[in-house]
């Protein structure tokens, strides 16, 4: 009967189930998949301009550059270096006849007379000479072809056609091989 | 009940977002990237052959303008085989040689000069001559002379001299000369 009355209401201490509205955290979880898809799209949209933008900006570069390579020049300068080449080639290749003729200047015996010449090349790319002469005896014709034998650019010497004219001369036809190197064209 | 419609929507719309705006996206861009790729790359070798031209150019600014010439007369850009013809004609008369019969032909097989480190190959053109002239041993020797030291090349293939009177001769000589044709490359 001591019981006091008191304007504070009496609440029951022991827990009270508390309401917590279920599921939202799912929602939260559904509501950031959603943006993140969302961002995705809007950051593959941009990615996919920005990387279009850049293929132009790359195209005109390009087209610049290629511009600027004065091509009228470049094609002059190509040109002339395959003209370099092509004669760096040339010239390494140039025969010289004037060879074979300072050789017979040289080797031709006193007593040999050579009338007609053919000079051309082997099959092989050897320079091949073919001479018709007279000589005095054919003591004189071996010691021409001796002396033609032992000059190192001579590879290989044929004699035909041995006849006398009937003034006491001999006539005879040569062929002479050479080495190549003999109608290589040398700066003097 | 709600809160689970809403999570539902929200899945399913960032479901459909995906599978059918944003998934359409990576083939493409995988090609535009590829491009971008291969942009990049020519540029670097536009920029690789530029300092090379430049190189080039420097070079070729450096060689005064008589070797040019020079060059140009050693292998033109044409057969000018009737620039040739005058200028053995020259050197014959030069010589004490008389020009009897000439003839040009420019030929279709190219002579091939080849590069050895790379197997490329450049071709010359080539003009065969065929003449003949009479004179003197020693008109054709000096003859011979200038035509190998000529600034136009000149190989000569083939010589036949036959006697044609006191100290005369017939010499028929078969020559080849060559050009290279130049032209637009790029």
């Amino acid at each position: 009967m001591d019981e006091k009355i008191s304007f504070i209401p009496k609440r029951n201490l022991s827990p009270q189930p508390v309401s917590r509205g279920g599921g939202g955290g799912f929602v939260f979880l559904s509501f950031l998949i959603f943006i993140l898809s969302a961002a995705l799209w809007g950051g593959l949209h941009l990615y996919k301009n920005y990387l279009s933008d850049n293929i132009v900006r790359l195209g005109k570069s390009i087209e610049n550059q290629k511009a600027s390579f004065e091509i009228p020049t470049v094609n002059e300068v190509t040109d002339f270096s395959e003209k370099i080449f092509v004669a760096k080639k040339l010239l390494a290749e140039h025969k010289a006849f004037s060879g074979i003729l300072d050789f017979l200047q040289d080797f031709t015996m006193k007593d040999v007379m050579f009338n007609d010449l053919n000079y051309s090349f082997a099959e092989t790319g050897e320079p091949a000479l073919s001479l018709s002469g007279t000589t005095r005896s054919y003591a004189n014709l071996t010691a021409q072809i001796q002396v033609l034998e032992k000059y190192n650019q001579v590879r290989q010497v044929s004699v035909s056609g041995l006849s006398s004219d009937g003034k006491g001369m001999v006539k005879f036809n040569l062929k002479i091989i050479l080495d190549p190197a003999i109608a290589a064209y040398t700066v003097k | 009940m709600f809160k689970a419609l809403i999570s539902l929507f929200l899945t399913a719309g960032a479901g459909v977002i995906f599978f059918t705006e944003s998934k359409n996206y990576f083939p493409e861009i995988k090609v535009l990237r590829k491009q971008v790729s291969s942009y990049n790359e020519t540029i670097n070798t536009a920029k690789k052959v530029r300092i090379s031209i430049d190189k080039t150019l420097g070079i070729y600014n450096s060689i005064s303008q008589d070797n040019v010439d020079r060059i140009n007369k050693m292998v033109p850009s044409g057969s000018e085989s009737m620039k040739l013809v005058v200028q053995i004609d020259d050197m014959m008369r030069k010589s004490g040689l008389t020009l009897l019969s000439i003839d040009s032909k420019d030929t279709i097989n190219n002579k091939p000069v080849s590069i050895g480190k790379k197997n490329e190959s450049k071709t010359a053109g080539s003009v065969f001559l065929s003449m003949k002239a009479k004179g003197s041993y020693e008109s054709f020797h000096s003859f011979v002379e200038k035509l190998e030291k000529n600034l136009r090349l000149a190989d000569v293939n083939s010589v036949k001299i036959n006697p044609a009177g006191q100290d005369d001769y017939f010499f028929f000589i078969e020559a080849v000369s060559y050009w290279r044709k130049t032209g637009d490359k790029i």
